[in-house]
């Protein structure tokens, strides 16, 4: 059993299966003609080549020297454009929430937590407010994942206000069923004018499926994440801001740890003696 | 994580082994695809015994592409039967026949161009049924190739041996996964073992061999160790100093490196295609280990040359040393390191 409960007013339930389901706009150039279909297709095939190209550059083996990667620094105000928010607004709540710039040129996720149920007669629990990052594709509108296997940790610098975020890491799956797997962690901020500097280790992250908690755990698969987000669904009333300076990963040498969670057997049977 | 009845777990072993024992005792297509059957089904619950998402995908991409290999063997072989009479694995093959054979062989065998789901595979198994995968999982593919090696044009076989090597050297460069690394040499050096095939089965069946011997090493080896990739073998020479030595000096055998094991292999396949007068192919198998000897010796670097974390103000171990003994895994370090030195007091005897 783990040793963690997620809240049972099934409230982050519908919000963990909200992020997984949120769906992405594919990017694809709108072929009126033949002609454009031809130059969507050589389109392509130029990202075809560019990708051997950069792959035939053997972009890990710079892992050797270089243990850490910063995913999104959010200096760069583009990065902003790279994340998509979604509120339970979607569902007919009322909660609000942006990705924008702070004053300080740092990202910041902020908006009102409201946990008003909507009046459709359906609904039975609402507020939340997600932050994930955006499907990336490549050539022929395939998905690219990003390939964390090298490191074994997650860092953020952030500023919080003292509420309790979750961090969600979406992965690609191989069967149509696992496709709403998530692997989810808690992030508690401290609030106040000083920086935290987070580390969680990926072995830290548990599974869950449309919102519930598994009981068959598995550690997350590294070589296949399609986006990290934040997720702000404390079930409490009210503003938040969280101000993020970058997201990274890292090889932490000294964190040995596999998977942090021990399974039991489920359903032992009595030994006969 | 959930494991298998150890009982079951040593049944559905024995039923592998049956099934490639029972390919080699064959004399029929039929039932040399029955024991390919058997093999592959029994060896598909040992690969979901731990569960794990990535385990199930891995046995389910397994499962498809060994499936489609015996399917086209067992047509393959039904043709031949059709059109030769004789269900006889060693009489000579048509054309027809022998294509869906050697893509069936090629499928089983992660033989370039249809070897893309061979690190797939391997990075989703734990390191010890990775092990049977690329040793025991080997055996009977080999031996049909070995049945049907008159009726192969040398010129295929050899580019297909050459191809491998290249591939099997140039897709292990981008890799920091151990398993997948293994996976990329498997690739390689199975393309050392059938660019010999029609020069000297009895050379392709050694060098098979001391693959075999020094890959089992080093999947024990690492087991042993727990690392699945370079940086946490960096972090080994703290807790376990032999160990990873003695896997340096392994990786420096399975690179082909004198005057280690691995080095007999390749340098009697050299000499070999040299008295074919086969330039061109010594000259692409010996690039295509050039590309595997950079992953090597990056595997060499990280373990021998990089320093990992180490708290110096404290005496107290922070990571405890593999206490069990292993007294396979010393025999195979020695049969991997130490075998060319006595090689001329047994070679004769093989040939």
């Amino acid at each position: 059993m783990l040793a963690l409960r997620i809240s049972s007013n099934s409230c982050i339930r519908r919000v963990l299966l909200n992020v997984a389901m949120k769906s992405t706009v594919i990017p694809c150039v709108h072929a009126a003609s033949f002609s454009g279909g031809l130059s969507n297709i050589g389109h392509h095939l130029g990202m075809l080549a560019r990708e051997m190209v950069d792959k035939a550059k053997c972009p890990n083996l710079d892992i050797m020297v270089n243990s850490s990667k910063k995913l999104w620094d959010f200096n760069d105000k583009g990065n902003l454009d790279k994340f998509v928010v979604a509120t339970d607004k979607e569902m007919g709540g009322k909660s609000e929430a942006e990705f924008i710039m702070s004053k300080n040129n740092k990202a910041l996720f902020c908006g009102h937590l409201t946990t008003e149920i909507p009046r459709d007669g359906v609904t039975e629990y609402s507020g939340y407010c997600t932050l994930k990052s955006k499907q990336l594709y490549k050539s022929f509108n395939r998905k690219l994942q990003m390939d964390l296997t090298p490191y074994n940790v997650v860092n953020m610098r952030v500023r919080g206000d003292g509420r309790s975020y979750m961090v969600n890491l979406l992965t690609e799956s191989f069967f149509s069923n696992n496709k709403d797997d998530m692997w989810n962690y808690f992030l508690f901020t401290r609030g106040g004018p000083y920086w935290q500097e987070l580390t969680i280790p990926f072995s830290k992250f548990f599974l869950t499926h449309r919102g519930r908690i598994q009981d068959r755990q598995a550690s997350v698969d590294l070589e296949r994440v399609n986006a990290i987000g934040l997720t702000m669904a404390d079930a409490v009333d009210g503003d938040f801001a969280l101000e993020i300076d970058y997201i990274g990963v890292s090889y932490d040498y000294t964190h040995t740890e596999e998977f942090a969670y021990e399974m039991y057997e489920r359903n032992p049977q009595p030994k006969r003696r | 994580m959930s494991k298998m009845n150890p009982l079951l777990y040593l049944f559905m072993l024995s039923t592998v082994i049956l099934g490639t024992i029972i390919v080699f005792l064959s004399s029929h297509w039929f039932f040399i695809w029955l024991g390919l059957e058997i093999n592959t089904l029994a060896f598909l619950p040992l690969l979901v015994a731990s569960y794990n998402p990535r385990s199930t995908e891995a046995a389910t991409k397994y499962f498809l592409i060994q499936a489609l290999a015996s399917a086209l063997l067992l047509l393959g072989g039904l043709l031949h039967a059709a059109t030769i009479n004789s269900w006889d694995p060693s009489s000579p093959l048509t054309p027809l026949p022998l294509t869906l054979l050697l893509i069936a062989i090629a499928l089983k065998m992660a033989i370039p161009p249809c070897h893309n789901w061979l690190p797939d595979v391997l990075q989703g198994l734990p390191l010890l049924t990775g092990l049977i995968l690329s040793t025991w999982q080997k055996l009977a593919p080999f031996y049909i190739l070995i049945t049907i090696q008159e009726s192969i044009p040398t010129w295929l076989i050899v580019t297909a041996g050459f191809f491998a090597a290249l591939v099997g050297g140039w897709g292990g460069l981008n890799q920091t996964q151990i398993r997948k690394l293994l996976a990329f040499s498997s690739i390689a050096h199975i393309g050392w073992t059938i660019a010999i095939i029609p020069f000297s089965p009895q050379l392709a069946t050694l060098n098979l061999i001391i693959y075999f011997t020094i890959t089992s090493t080093l999947f024990l080896a690492f087991h042993t160790l727990h690392t699945l990739n370079l940086a946490n073998l960096s972090n080994s020479t703290n807790f376990a100093p032999w160990l990873t030595t003695l896997t340096l000096i392994t990786t420096l055998s399975l690179a082909g490196l004198p005057p280690l094991t691995g080095f007999l292999g390749k340098w009697l396949i050299i000499q070999e295609l040299a008295l074919n007068t086969n330039t061109p192919a010594i000259l692409i198998l010996v690039l295509g280990n050039l590309l595997s000897l950079f992953y090597y010796l990056r595997i060499a670097y990280v373990i021998s040359l990089t320093l990992s974390p180490q708290h110096t103000t404290s005496t107290l171990a922070w990571r405890t040393s593999p206490s069990s003994s292993n007294f396979p895994l010393a025999l195979l370090i020695i049969l991997s390191t130490c075998t060319l030195l006595i090689s001329p007091s047994w070679l004769p005897l093989t040939f």
